[in-house]
């Protein structure tokens, strides 16, 4: 059986004991404590960030951002279609008026065949009057001399001679 | 130490290094997982990709599916298909008042433009009102072609001769 004495020293040590690093085997409940919480707070903060992480990560994953390539584009090209059709169209209405004018195109031609025959003709009917008119003066001068040439003789005249 | 700390110690221990064993399989399965997940998000997102071009497709083809015959109509399918061109022209030509000859046909490759032709040479005769009318109307004909030489020579008093090349293309690509 320990004494007093004893355990005084053992209380004293205990309970004034300048230096306590002397005896870690004694508890401590303050750094105990916060021992344990630091590690709690470590092991959170390290899963939060971990988590926050993996989110942010993934939160688009299901939206479709077009970066996706699909195999075999088909591009239609509806202005160049669109240009062309017009362009034919405009070839056909095109067509169609040549076509139109081809008619007009005969209408002119045998108008023009009638004014050449017609004038054809005029220039006939211009000739036999002008033969039909000269016939006529003829007749008279060929009257006309044979009355002089019975009427008076000719009259000779001789030349003044020169000395 | 005494005995029951020891005993403490070592249970704390395997207890410990069970759910931080436990703990690191969960987190290796879950980044595992979500791995996956991300592979068969991006495959669902292809998928619907091809799904949404290839309905677009479908719907473009349908509206414009008018559109298309005419302008198919407006190329020769192939080298069998010049006997319309041939019996178009010729149709057109009493029609313009002048009389056509067919003098040639031949089949011709633009190896750099990578298109095929017909070419074809017409000899036709008339008043030269009519065969120059023919000409213009030789240009508009419905199809994909361009005139490639004139050559019009006064033939006697009033009838005039003309011969006309002319190049119609083939509908021809890559099937």
């Amino acid at each position: 059986m320990k004494n007093k004495n004893n355990f005084i020293g053992i209380a004293e040590k205990v309970f004034h004991s300048k230096n306590e690093i002397k005896n870690p085997q004694i508890m401590n409940p303050g750094r105990e404590w916060a021992t344990g919480l630091l590690i709690g707070f470590l092991i959170f903060g390290v899963t939060t960030v971990w988590s926050v992480q993996t989110y942010l990560s993934n939160r688009t994953i299901g939206e479709s951002d077009g970066s996706i390539e699909v195999d075999n584009v088909v591009i239609y090209r509806e202005a160049m279609v669109e240009s062309a059709l017009e362009s034919f169209a405009a070839k056909a209405s095109k067509q169609k008026q040549l076509l139109n004018n081809t008619d007009s195109l005969a209408v002119v031609k045998e108008e023009a065949e009638k004014t050449s025959s017609s004038s054809v003709i005029e220039i006939e009917e211009e000739a036999t009057e002008v033969e039909n008119v000269e016939l006529p003066v003829l007749e008279q001068e060929e009257i006309n001399l044979e009355d002089d040439v019975s009427a008076d003789p000719i009259e000779i005249f001789e030349a003044p001679s020169v000395d | 130490m005494s005995k029951s700390t020891t005993t403490m110690i070592i249970i704390s221990l395997l207890v410990f290094a069970i759910t931080s064993v436990g703990f690191g399989l969960m987190v290796f399965q879950v980044s595992k997982q979500g791995d996956r997940l991300a592979q068969q998000v991006e495959a669902l997102k292809a998928e619907r990709e091809q799904e949404n071009s290839y309905n677009k497709l479908q719907q473009v083809f349908k509206e414009t599916k008018n559109n298309r015959s005419v302008l198919t109509g407006y190329f020769l399918e192939s080298q069998g298909n010049s006997i319309d061109f041939l019996n178009l022209v010729e149709s057109l030509a009493p029609v313009a008042g002048v009389t056509l000859e067919t003098d040639s046909i031949v089949d011709f490759e633009d190896k750099e433009a990578k298109t095929h032709w017909i070419v074809t040479t017409f000899s036709f005769s008339g008043s030269r009102e009519r065969v120059q009318n023919f000409i213009k109307i030789l240009e508009t004909v419905p199809y994909v072609a361009r005139l490639i030489s004139t050559d019009i020579s006064l033939q006697s008093s009033s009838l005039w001769g003309a011969k006309v090349t002319i190049q119609v293309q083939i509908l021809d690509y890559e099937k």
